[in-house]
């Protein structure tokens, strides 16, 4: 069964169509990658799911349950959980505060908050930096930080958004290990990035955008032969090689 | 759980120790009553504060009329006594039910409004609460609310001869008001009023209702201020809507949040310790009427404060974490 499922969903800015009539479905324990070129709609898509953009037409439902038309904060509270493609830590906060907003959403006390958050930045390897303001941290730091909030949560599917974009290649590996930890976890995943490299190995299956409309979907060794896809990317055979 | 620059717990709770200790017997040692007004007004404006940065601080809803919620307190405890007899203290009551309800009235449609948006609604709507209030005839309309003269009672909450009953009142006013403070930095609204200052849509994507707490906020700055309207009106037993709806008074508590240190929990007894003398002292030596010279001087540290240091005064102490 379905644990994720968006159906026919169009969101439109003003005349231009960000997202025009897409269709896919996440099984429970998948990871999916979402990929195309700049522009393709795939954060929008996810701003979409999360609650932050209201859908023009659609459905979205999460686990049973439809999640088109809730606010953000009550898809987080179903089990949704997401990061923004510009690391967005509360950058007054300590790290430890970071986290232990999002270890908030399933208890009122503070000690066992900080108990699981404590926990979480150990599992994202960022204990040593739990005292520090997350704004001191570098642009990687802050992307796990944003991971370790979102997990703090409690999630039962996570919306990364391009959480390895910018990272050396080093630590793209040591991300790439931590998003496959998580699904020993039992969570679900739906990865937004545009470097196909890094999505290819870590994904089930693949939902390639393009204009914001579906081009292909199926198993990573199907998308990275399919014509469709590769024109996006490349564009015409021709040109790719000046 | 956070490093400060003030060395360990037991260092700082000591520190509070002695700091209220000698607040409890300040008045006996300044028994002339402009020393003993000063710290009143300091208690007062420093609880003022504190309140906004539940608000304006913790939140980051940057709010100019909250002197709305001091007018309104101010007022409950005035009218309760010259129209219906009763006690100022069902006014304290009355005036904080009064600014929760009317704090959740501007907040529902205004926490719409972000960043400079919100603040300017509220100014405005401070001016509109001024002059209702100046046009309502039976809270006395622009004459204002004498409130009868009295010999010492605690029920009415009068003392002719002594400031000491207000000035431990008022004491008590800062220090609950700086209680709550911590307590709610604290908990989970602490943790989610200050996520939503740092990044709405973040905070929201971790499950936090925004709105809802921003409305808390709201309620919460609005019930303190509103206490400290009704202290303040029992201590000069009259008030209009001049002197308890200024937009002068919105803007101080502000200033002195931010002067101390916006969104910590000390800011505001430190930038009251400092701009409340200041404002006085400049009044009496080089104010005059007129000049203004002490609103110069008064703005002037004001800037000079915000170059050198924008986090307050006490950004200098700061290391890290600390809220």
């Amino acid at each position: 069964m379905s644990f994720l499922t968006v159906g026919g969903v169009t969101k439109r800015f003003g005349g231009l169509s960000a997202n025009d009539d897409i269709s896919f479905e996440v099984a429970r324990g998948e990871i999916v990658g979402l990929i195309g070129p700049n522009g393709a709609g795939k954060s929008t898509l996810f701003s979409c799911i999360a609650g932050y953009h209201p859908v023009t037409s659609g459905t979205i439902d999460f686990d049973g349950k439809r999640i088109s038309g809730l606010p953000p904060e009550a898809i987080c509270r179903r089990g949704v959980a997401r990061t923004f493609q510009i690391a967005r830590v509360f950058k007054e906060m300590s790290v430890l505060e970071n986290v232990m907003v999002g270890a908030f959403l399933s208890t009122s006390s503070r000690g066992e908050a900080e108990a699981h958050a404590r926990a979480v930045l150990g599992r994202v390897g960022l204990s040593g930096k739990a005292e520090a303001f997350a704004r001191s941290l570098t642009v990687s730091e802050q992307k796990r930080v944003q991971l370790a909030r979102a997990l703090a949560t409690r999630p039962k599917l996570l919306l990364l958004d391009e959480v390895m974009a910018g990272l050396t290649p080093q630590e793209t590996a040591e991300a790439v290990a931590l998003v496959r930890s998580f699904r020993g976890d039992g969570i679900t995943m739906v990865i937004v990035e545009h470097v196909m490299e890094v999505v290819m190995p870590i994904s089930d299956r693949v939902v390639v955008l393009d204009y914001g409309k579906k081009i292909a979907e199926g198993a990573p060794e199907e998308i990275v032969r399919n014509e469709l896809v590769i024109k996006a990317y490349l564009g015409e055979k021709r040109g790719a090689k000046h | 759980m956070a490093a400060t620059a003030w060395g360990g717990r037991g260092f700082r709770y000591s520190l509070y120790g002695a700091l209220f200790a000698a607040a409890l017997v300040y008045p006996f040692v300044f028994r002339q009553p402009f020393p003993q007004d000063l710290a009143i007004k300091i208690f007062l404006f420093g609880g003022l504060a504190s309140a906004w940065n539940v608000l304006g601080g913790f939140t980051g809803q940057v709010s100019l009329g909250n002197a709305i919620f001091f007018g309104v307190g101010a007022y409950a405890a005035a009218v309760v006594q010259t129209q219906w007899g009763w006690t100022p203290w069902a006014g304290v009551l009355l005036g904080m039910a009064a600014a929760v309800g009317i704090g959740v009235l501007i907040g529902y449609p205004c926490f719409r409004l972000k960043g400079h948006y919100f603040a300017m609604a509220t100014l405005v709507i401070g001016e509109v609460v001024s002059t209702l209030f100046m046009n309502w005839k039976w809270v006395g309309g622009a004459i204002g609310v004498y409130i009868p003269i009295r010999d010492d009672t605690w029920k009415y909450y009068q003392f002719g001869t002594t400031k000491l009953p207000y000035y431990y009142v008022m004491l008590a006013f800062l220090v609950s008001a700086l209680v709550l403070s911590a307590a709610l930095l604290r908990s989970r609204m602490g943790f989610y009023f200050r996520a939503i200052r740092e990044d709405q849509d973040a905070a929201r994507s971790l499950g936090v209702p925004a709105r809802r707490y921003k409305l808390a906020a709201m309620g919460i700055s609005a019930a303190l201020t509103s206490v400290g309207g009704s202290l303040y009106a029992q201590y000069v037993l009259f008030i209009d809507p001049h002197s308890v709806f200024p937009m002068m008074l919105s803007i101080q508590v502000v200033l002195i949040a931010i002067l101390g240190g916006v969104g910590t929990l000390w800011g505001a007894v430190v930038g009251a310790v400092i701009l409340i003398p200041l404002s006085e002292f400049t009044r009496i030596y080089i104010g005059g009427t007129g000049s203004g010279l002490d609103l110069i001087a008064y703005g002037l540290l004001i800037v000079v404060i915000s170059v050198i240091q924008p986090r307050g005064i006490l950004g200098f102490f700061r290391k890290a974490g600390a809220a």
